[in-house]
């Protein structure tokens, strides 16, 4: 699936992509159920400042629940999870707070489709930041135009095609300058051109330094941006490791099960 | 970046056991947390409700049961053996909510008409029946179906009664007409110019044949067979009542509304502009007034009409209203259908040669009817519950009868019974229609995919 | 002769009215309108047949004689002296008494149900579960006797509230008397000074509109989000109220005050009643109609996804602001539209007062007068056409929101607009253009603009018609060059039909100027030949200020049209699907 999108012709360059020693998440033996379905099982997890964290897995093994309950979409039940310092509760100003930092791309793009791309763009800045609307708007339109798409600012999601609205999105994150950005499966509901344009914004994205969480199948990207890769199966982290090792030599069986499947032809 | 390496790699020991989710998530604590108690604001909530519930129920329960008078002649008697409510009115007149006035030995030709009501809608609804080969069911289904298109006529031969031959000599105006357009056929291609050889003369001369026998012949015709006194006896429509009427409209109503309703569908998208209007003026006119007042039209004004001298019964005028009430609504719902199919299929049908009718017919009704289902179901539920409407030009429907029963010394004064009981046989028969019609929207909705 | 053998020009023959695409379907057209005119035909025979048979005329000439019947609950001032004309209007008012407080009780409930059949309480969802369901499947006539026979049946008469123990009570201090006849609740009597307050009143509104104004631009500028509601409903609130006490002050006795029910020997007097057979068909028609507005809601606010809301959350924003500026724009698109058809329902169904002995317009016009006339057509036409006035002008409305609420998409799908004003666009002009364009272009077109004044006009005129017809001078109207027989009071309803039409294409938007002009062209054509007094229409007006007046309007339409600030194209061609 991923090998069918060629990468050469934009190399990402790893030299800008540094790392702080701040750790923006930690997550602590976190443990999640769905009524008795014990989803998410001890998750340990730490995050500094600038990684690019790819999480990869067979479907229904949690990776998606993980990083949802970073920005409390889903509530966790046992354990602690605490971002860019504030701890995750049942607290609302903190939630209010953490997400406000933490910027997420959706799988089916969940752009609002009454609005046109920039009021999509300027709505939480001007609603949660409180920012003036010239100055929202100018702000939108610098990332319409970091994601190539500000020509289309004054049309509705509905006339633009699935990776323009993709794009958009992140666009519609980065607006809120969030300090993290989530992807959860951002190009696996588009086609394989489309799905090139989405990497190619995400990997800018990575060059800026950005914290970076992703769902996703795409290998190459994980090889290319991705400074770990974590490997979920069953509700638990199997393994993790850098891009090279992890895919070279990875360590456990249904590691190498997994990749064997999703890699090997 | 070398240094983060060893802080990265890590590697499971082995798999993590599930374990159960913490006490008081599931189990029945669980779900009474989640559903009933899951904020101070929901619990205040469930306690009032549960509080009110409390206090009404009881009483109901003691009213309509505990205390309640099933066998008694009066109201008086019914207050004598107890204080709750008085089902007795009900017990002793339930006949006349199912038939009204019908005469009590002739009852058994309504019931008759029922039960051969629901094998014509078997057979006109279902392609498959459970407990029967398939092909079993195949060779037995057309002559099912024919026995569906000439339920009508019988069911109205058995209701009303009278001579046979009048019914039996309208059954036959399809043979009179397929007679004729026949003879024309054949003739047709001797004689005529060629310029006229391309209209369809032998179904319009079927259709005009038909026309004169229905107007002009079977009358006379079946005065001069009523030598033969083959009949039934004779009941007036003001004898019918309760939900014997009810349905009598409401299945006339929807039945005949179903291909009045295509035609004003079709009409309404066909791009021929007078037509067009024609359709939509008629369907925005009677979505428009209530139908009550086209109940007023069918008491007074309908019989202006028709050629004076000719008297036509209430019922038949109230049907008349009602199918034309009914098939503006009909018309509109499959409108929605035929919105709902892609033009993929007018385009396809188009490209295969088929002409307008046939692709109609062939392609796009079937579609368009199977996703309207749903639909025509939710229009016959509103219609069946009008029904009740007709009270008000006299007709002694469930209401009218409650009206009339109330009059009568020994029942004066009961109020609740009647319309607790209306009210439930309509809500039975309604929730089990909405329901089927549910089903059917689910069934449709896995179909598609 | 040349290689090439050209078929030979089709020239015309019979057949082809049937068989070549080209004339066929005004073949079929023309057909179908000769069927219709004989139908049409037949049945006017058979009317003016079976009414010469039965001595019957047809007029409208009764509606001015006395009617002669009481109504129990009037609006405004009635007496059995007054006309035929008058009880139909008070019936009209009853009628829309109905449908207004109906409608608007029936939303509160429908909504409330709503939300709260998609509450996590499981009780809460159940029991409104079993309302619904219930309310649904009962036939709403049963429902209405329900109603008044519970009203008329468990609550106390008013001479149970007499003596020194009595047997029922007044409620909220005395104020409001629930009895089997009919509520009574205090009336507001305004004094000297309740101009003052009520001033204040209309300066609060004014005040919180300027405020909210000023709030979103103050938003834009600096980004300071305001308390906007609760503001807003401080200065509505607590404008009059403060007038309210200085006005006190200043002029003896308060300026506006509560006029009480009180009982006086077997009934009570003053304040406001609202019978009993009012109350049962309001609120049975409120809890009917509820039902299905609360399936409504459900299924609006069901319609916007999940991800919707994720989205939102994600991006920071509160639930509440989630609700307002994401869940609710999209859900109203969905729950509007049938809402406002549920609207009609209720409307319609309020007929039903007949039973209850309510006098609305069924009960008046098509009830009592009817009955004491003998008047079918007349009345049953003039009843149909105030229902049919309601339901049109309430799809209207329906029509323009879904016109300015349509969601635009990439693809726009074939909608099911189900309207009669859509009758007048039978191609899409270039709205349907503009909507793949830009939201400016979106916003710069639509129905604003010169076609209020248009609209303003014809319903003037209207107005004037149909006074003129039913009130002023029915049996007046005489065709002046010959006799049209069955048809000559239809002359004046035919005009004011055509005028309704022409109104009706002005408020649709792809309607081409040159529609309108065409049906008005028709309409002033009709009354030369019917000899219509335009002089008689106002006292006050002449036939040349009418004319010059119309060609004044007409000439400012046009030039604002062609040389205003947002020049209207389609009113002059129509684009076709298709061409760009």
């Amino acid at each position: 699936m991923s090998e069918a999108v060629d990468y050469e012709a934009t190399q990402a360059d790893r030299s800008k992509m540094t790392i702080s020693d701040e750790e923006v998440i930690q997550i602590r033996s976190m443990n999640k159920w769905y009524g008795d379905f014990h989803v998410l099982r001890e998750i340990n997890l730490t995050v500094n400042r600038g990684e690019r964290i790819v999480i990869c897995g067979p479907s229904g093994s949690g990776k998606s629940t993980l990083i949802r309950c970073i920005n409390r979409l889903e509530e966790h039940q046992a354990g602690d999870i605490i971002v860019d310092g504030i701890e995750l509760n049942s607290d609302l100003k903190n939630i209010d707070k953490i997400r406000a930092e933490v910027g997420m791309v959706f799988q089916h793009f969940n752009l609002f489709p009454h609005l046109t791309i920039l009021e999509n763009c300027t709505l939480a800045p001007i609603w949660v930041r409180k920012t003036p609307k010239k100055e929202a708007e100018d702000v939108a339109m610098h990332f319409l135009e970091k994601v190539k798409i500000p020509e289309q600012a004054n049309k509705y999601p509905g006339q633009l095609s699935g990776g323009q609205q993709q794009r958009v999105a992140i666009a519609r994150a980065l607006c809120m300058r969030p300090r993290i950005m989530l992807f959860d499966e951002p190009t696996s509901a588009l086609d394989p051109e489309m799905i090139k344009e989405v990497l190619d914004t995400m990997i800018s994205l990575a060059e800026e330094g950005m914290t970076m969480l992703c769902v996703t199948h795409e290998m190459g990207f994980a090889r290319q941006v991705a400074n770990r890769v974590i490997f979920m199966d069953a509700g638990q982290i199997v393994e993790q490791n850098e891009p090279e090792e992890f895919f070279m030599n990875p360590k456990s069986d249904r590691t190498k099960l997994f990749l064997s499947q999703i890699l090997g032809h | 970046m070398s240094d983060t390496t060893s802080k990265v790699a890590f590697v499971a020991s082995g798999p993590i056991a599930a374990a159960p989710p913490p006490a008081n998530s599931t189990g029945p604590v669980g779900w009474l947390k989640e559903n009933l108690f899951s904020g101070p604001v929901n619990s205040v909530v469930t306690v009032v409700l549960l509080a009110l519930l409390l206090y009404l129920i009881p009483g109901i329960i003691q009213w309509a049961f505990i205390d309640a008078v099933w066998i008694a002649t009066s109201l008086s008697e019914c207050r004598e053996l107890g204080r709750g409510a008085c089902w007795a009115v009900i017990v002793e007149r339930f006949d006349q909510f199912i038939y009204g006035f019908y005469p009590a030995e002739e009852r058994w030709r309504p019931d008759l008409a029922f039960l051969l009501m629901i094998v014509a809608f078997v057979f006109a609804l279902f392609d498959k029946l459970p407990y029967m080969s398939e092909a079993a069911y195949h060779r037995i289904r057309p002559y099912g179906l024919l026995y569906a298109a000439c339920y009508p006529v019988i069911a109205y031969w058995l209701i009303w009664g009278g001579s046979i031959w009048g019914p039996l000599l309208f059954l036959a105006t399809p043979v009179v007409g397929y007679f004729v357009s026949q003879a024309v056929d054949k003739l047709e291609h001797a004689t005529l110019p060629p310029a006229l050889a391309s209209l369809p003369l032998g179904p319009i001369a079927g259709l005009v044949a038909a026309i004169v026998w229905i107007m002009f012949l079977i009358g006379p015709f079946s005065g001069l067979l009523g030598f033969i006194p083959i009949g039934l006896e004779e009941v007036e429509s003001r004898l019918l009542g309760g939900f014997l009427l009810a349905t009598i409209i409401g299945v006339a109503g929807i039945t005949l509304s179903l291909p009045i309703g295509i035609l004003l569908a079709l009409g309404r998208r066909s791009g021929l502009i007078f037509i067009q209007t024609i359709c939509i003026g008629f369907i925005e006119f009677i979505r428009g007034v209530p139908l009550i007042t086209l109940l007023f039209v069918a008491n007074s004004v309908l019989a202006y009409l028709f050629p004076p001298g000719s008297n036509l019964d209430i019922i038949l005028r109230v049907v008349i209203m009602v199918t034309a009430f009914a098939s503006a609504y009909m018309a509109e719902v499959i409108r929605g259908g035929l919105a709902a199919l892609p033009s993929g299929q007018y385009e396809a049908a188009d490209a295969m040669g088929l002409n307008y009718w046939q692709a109609t017919r062939l392609i796009i009704m079937p579609q368009a009817l199977k996703i309207s289902i749903p639909n025509i179901v939710s229009t016959f539920i509103g219609l069946f519950k009008d029904t009740t409407l007709v009270v008000v030009i006299g007709l002694l429907d469930p209401i009218g009868l409650i009206t009339n029963i109330q009059a009568t010394p020994e029942w004066n004064g009961i109020i609740w019974e009647f319309y607790i009981f209306t009210g439930l046989f309509f809500f039975i028969a309604c929730f089990a229609m909405s329901r089927y019609s549910l089903y059917l929207e689910r069934k449709l909705a896995t179909d598609r995919r | 002769m040349t290689a090439i053998d050209r078929p030979p020009k089709a020239t015309f023959r019979i057949d082809m009215l049937w068989t070549d695409s080209r004339y066929r379907s005004s073949f079929i057209q023309v057909v179908a309108l000769f069927v219709v005119l004989t139908l049409g035909y037949l049945l006017v025979q058979n009317v003016v047949a079976n009414l010469a048979a039965l001595g019957k005329e047809f007029g409208f000439s009764f509606m001015r004689t006395p009617a002669g019947y009481d109504i129990n609950q009037t609006l405004i001032d009635y007496t059995s002296r007054d006309s035929h004309a008058r009880a139909a209007v008070i019936g009209i008012m009853n009628t829309l008494l109905v449908a207004v407080v109906g409608c608007l009780l029936a939303t509160i409930i429908g909504v409330l149900a709503g939300v709260a059949r998609l509450s996590k309480n499981w009780m809460l969802r159940t029991v409104v579960g079993v309302y619904v369901e219930g309310v649904r499947n009962i036939p709403v006539l049963i429902q209405i006797l329900l109603f008044s026979a519970l009203i008329i049946g468990t609550l106390p008469q008013p001479r149970d509230f007499r003596g020194e123990d009595p047997a029922a009570s007044m409620y909220f201090w005395d104020s409001v008397a629930f009895t089997g006849r009919g509520f009574y609740f205090p009336m507001p009597i305004f004094n000297a000074g309740s101009a003052i307050v009520i001033g204040a009143l209309i300066a609060g509104i004014i005040a919180a509109v300027v405020f909210g104004r000023w709030a979103k631009s103050r938003q834009q500028e600096t980004g300071e989000v305001l308390p906007v509601l609760p503001i807003k409903a401080a200065l509505i609130v607590f404008t009059p109220i403060v007038m309210f006490l200085i006005t006190a002050i200043f002029v003896p006795g308060w300026p506006i005050t509560l006029e009480l029910p009180e009982l006086q020997g077997f009934n009570f007097r003053g304040g406001i009643f609202a019978r009993e057979s009012y109350v049962a068909l309001t609120l049975a028609l409120a809890f009917y109609t509820g039902a299905f507005i609360a399936e409504n809601v459900r299924a609006g606010i069901q319609s916007v996804s999940k991800g919707q809301t994720e989205a939102s959350y994600a991006l920071g924003l509160q639930p509440g602001r989630t609700m307002s500026l994401v869940i609710l724009p999209q859900a109203l698109r969905v729950i509007i539209p049938p809402l406002i058809s549920q609207y009609l329902n209720l409307t319609k169904n309020s007929s039903l007062a007949l039973l209850i002995g309510y006098m609305d317009i069924t009960g008046t016009l098509m009830g009592i007068t009817l009955n004491q006339t003998g008047r079918e057509f007349e009345t049953l036409f003039l009843g149909m056409a105030a229902y049919l006035t309601f339901s049109l002008s309430i799809a209207g409305v329906m029509n323009l929101y879904n016109e300015n609420t349509k969601l635009v998409e990439r693809t726009s799908a074939t909608g099911m607009g189900l309207s009669v004003l859509s009758f007048f666009g039978g191609a899409t002009g270039q709205w349907e253009q503009l909507k793949k364009g830009d939201a400016v272009m979106h916003n710069a077109y639509g129905i604003r603009g010169f076609l209020n004044l248009y609209v303003l006009f014809y319903v003037v005129w209207i107005a004037l018609l149909i006074n003129y017809v039913f009130v002023e001078g029915a049996s007046e109207i005489r065709p002046s060059y010959w006799d049209w027989g069955f048809f000559k009071q239809f002359s004046a309803l035919f005009m004011i039909a055509l005028s309704g039409a022409a109104l009706a294409t002005c408020l649709f938007k792809n309607a081409r100027f040159i529609d309108m002009v065409a049906l008005e062209f028709l309409f002033f054509i009709f009354a030369l030949l019917v000899g219509f007094p335009f002089a008689a229409l106002t006292d006050s007006l002449s036939f040349v200020a009418i004319v010059a007046g119309g060609a004044a309007i007409r000439l400012a339409i046009f030039g604002y049209t062609m040389f205003g600030s947002q020049p209207n194209l389609t009113f002059f061609h129509r684009v076709r699907p298709g061409e760009a």
